[in-house]
């Protein structure tokens, strides 16, 4: 093995998925395992899995041995291994974190402790490594929404982020009540191909002098008009409702965004999350970036849902700096960004 | 299995959004510190503006943001709070292994969105409030199950009335 090489190992247990990836040199991704897109016989032997922390348990060793065979490694030859320390569910992480633990003393290789929110920031790095800094990053997901400034390893700070509901948990709600199937954010999207997004006006989702977010009153109004049309008998053009929707959600989240840019002191715009799969909100952002001049990136798909590649990513910005972690390492469920100390 | 002795104590009230989360804030300072508070009713009808309203009074300053695909968020104020929402879940063994009983166990506020999907988990003491839609705001149907949660609504009904 090639002492220049770096293999890092990174592992992702926050919430729903199972992941671990390799990652070569701290660019090249060589396997990016996530549980939920393997063939379930190939698991659990037949038995479909379900949410939460013992799943995360049942299949942690099975992830770990296909990230490394797919990357025709051995752990031997691992230099570090990098996890997920929070945010997240505590049993959950801690499966991800005690696994990393235990792999790190076995192999007396460095631990490194990462927080979640800024593997989804990372994915950027893996999808474009130059993009100029400082860069303003929109991240949107089921679980968050959050307008980050982002100065370099280390140095970033949260602008903004949802009161209440996130983007995407915004999307799946109403997704449900207009009576479309699971996930409900890519099935919304299509839907809205079709309608009409001036046709109802909906309040903004935008608050606070465009500094936070609030999807919460967006659903509810959605959900009443849809409620209101049933009640009176009235038809309601369900196409038109989803794009009025998505057409807010979207000019929402870049009324903040375009505050912050024209404050100026940015050199590029990211986008990241699993939101960031809604193509309606990756051209208007790309077009935002493009008014102000700025190097747009968005990760491929596959790096916007919950990954372990991302979390490498974080995983070999500290591997350089030297930033290790002690095997007394604990979970933190409610980890803010900005504010680890690992 | 225990029977019931008695039945629960029910009582409605109707209000704006603005009137929900004041109830919620009084309610907040008539729990013990070990409490179940079941939160139950349709998309939109406002469980996480009375789980906010709750978990702010007890002097929480981080925000309190809707713990649907998170599942589970833990805060410390003057009392702790564990906020869930089973929305996501189906299977009795997913809202296990978030540590059901564990949570139960502690002595905090525990906050349960959608509870009515699992109703068999709930314990037998209780405090359930289902949240209706209303011309003009919210009905807040409360139910209390044993002695604590019964002094527990009593003191909100004098408080309002």
């Amino acid at each position: 093995m090639d002492k220049e090489k770096s293999y890092i190992l990174g592992l992702e247990t926050s919430c729903d998925e199972t992941s671990a990836a390799v990652l070569l040199n701290g660019k090249e991704i060589k396997s990016n395992i996530i549980s939920s897109q393997i063939p379930i016989h190939r698991l659990y032997g037949g038995v479909v899995p379900e949410i939460a922390s013992r799943k995360h348990l049942e299949v942690v060793n099975e992830v770990i041995d296909e990230a490394l065979a797919e990357a025709q490694i051995t752990l031997q030859d691992l230099s570090a291994i990098a996890v997920t320390a929070g945010p997240g569910l505590v049993g959950a992480l801690l499966i991800g974190v005690s696994t990393a633990k235990a792999l790190a003393y076995a192999l007396k290789i460095p631990l490194i402790a990462v927080n979640h929110m800024a593997g989804h920031i990372y994915a950027n790095f893996l999808e474009t490594p130059d993009l100029p800094l400082p860069s303003l990053c929109l991240i949107v997901s089921g679980g968050h929404t959050d307008l980050v400034a982002f100065a370099g390893h280390n140095d970033l700070k949260i602008l903004g982020s949802t009161r209440d509901d996130a983007a995407g948990e915004a999307f799946d709600k109403v997704a449900r009540v207009l009576g479309l199937s699971y996930p409900g954010g890519p099935a919304l999207e299509k839907l809205a191909q079709n309608g009409n997004p001036k046709a109802f006006p909906l309040p903004s989702a935008s608050i606070n002098e465009n500094t936070e977010y609030s999807f919460s009153g967006l659903k509810t109004a959605v959900i009443n008009l849809h409620h209101k049309a049933k009640q009176k008998g009235e038809e309601i053009n369900l196409a038109d409702l989803a794009a009025s929707f998505q057409q807010v959600v979207v000019k929402s989240l870049l009324e903040n965004v375009r505050v912050e840019l024209a404050k100026g002191g940015y050199s590029s715009l990211m986008l990241a999350g699993g939101v960031a799969a809604n193509k309606v909100l990756r051209q208007a952002m790309e077009e935002l970036a493009q008014e102000y001049n700025l190097p747009f990136s968005v990760p491929a798909m596959i790096l916007c849902t919950d990954n372990a590649a991302m979390i490498a990513a974080v995983g070999y910005a500290k591997y350089q700096q030297g930033k290790f972690a002690g095997l007394d390492l604990n979970a933190y469920p409610a980890l803010r960004l900005g504010q680890d100390d690992f | 299995m225990t029977l019931l002795n008695h039945k629960a104590m029910l009582k409605e009230f109707y209000c704006t959004e603005e009137e929900m989360a004041k109830l919620a804030q009084t309610l907040a300072n008539f729990l013990p510190k070990s409490a179940f508070l079941a939160l139950d009713g349709d998309l939109g009808t406002g469980k996480t503006t009375f789980a906010q309203g709750l978990i702010k009074a007890l002097g929480v300053e981080e925000p309190v943001i809707s713990p649907t695909f998170n599942l589970l968020k833990t805060y410390t104020g003057l009392k702790t709070v564990h906020h869930l929402d089973l929305y996501r879940l189906d299977h009795e063994e997913e809202v296990l292994d978030l540590g059901w009983w564990e949570l139960l166990d502690d002595p905090a506020i525990v906050l349960v969105e959608w509870q009515n999907k699992f109703p068999d988990l709930k314990p037998q003491e209780h405090l359930q409030l289902l949240i209706k839609y209303h011309e003009q705001g919210r009905v807040l149907q409360f139910s209390a199950q044993g002695e604590i949660y019964e002094k527990v609504l009593e003191e909100l009904i004098k408080c309002v009335s």
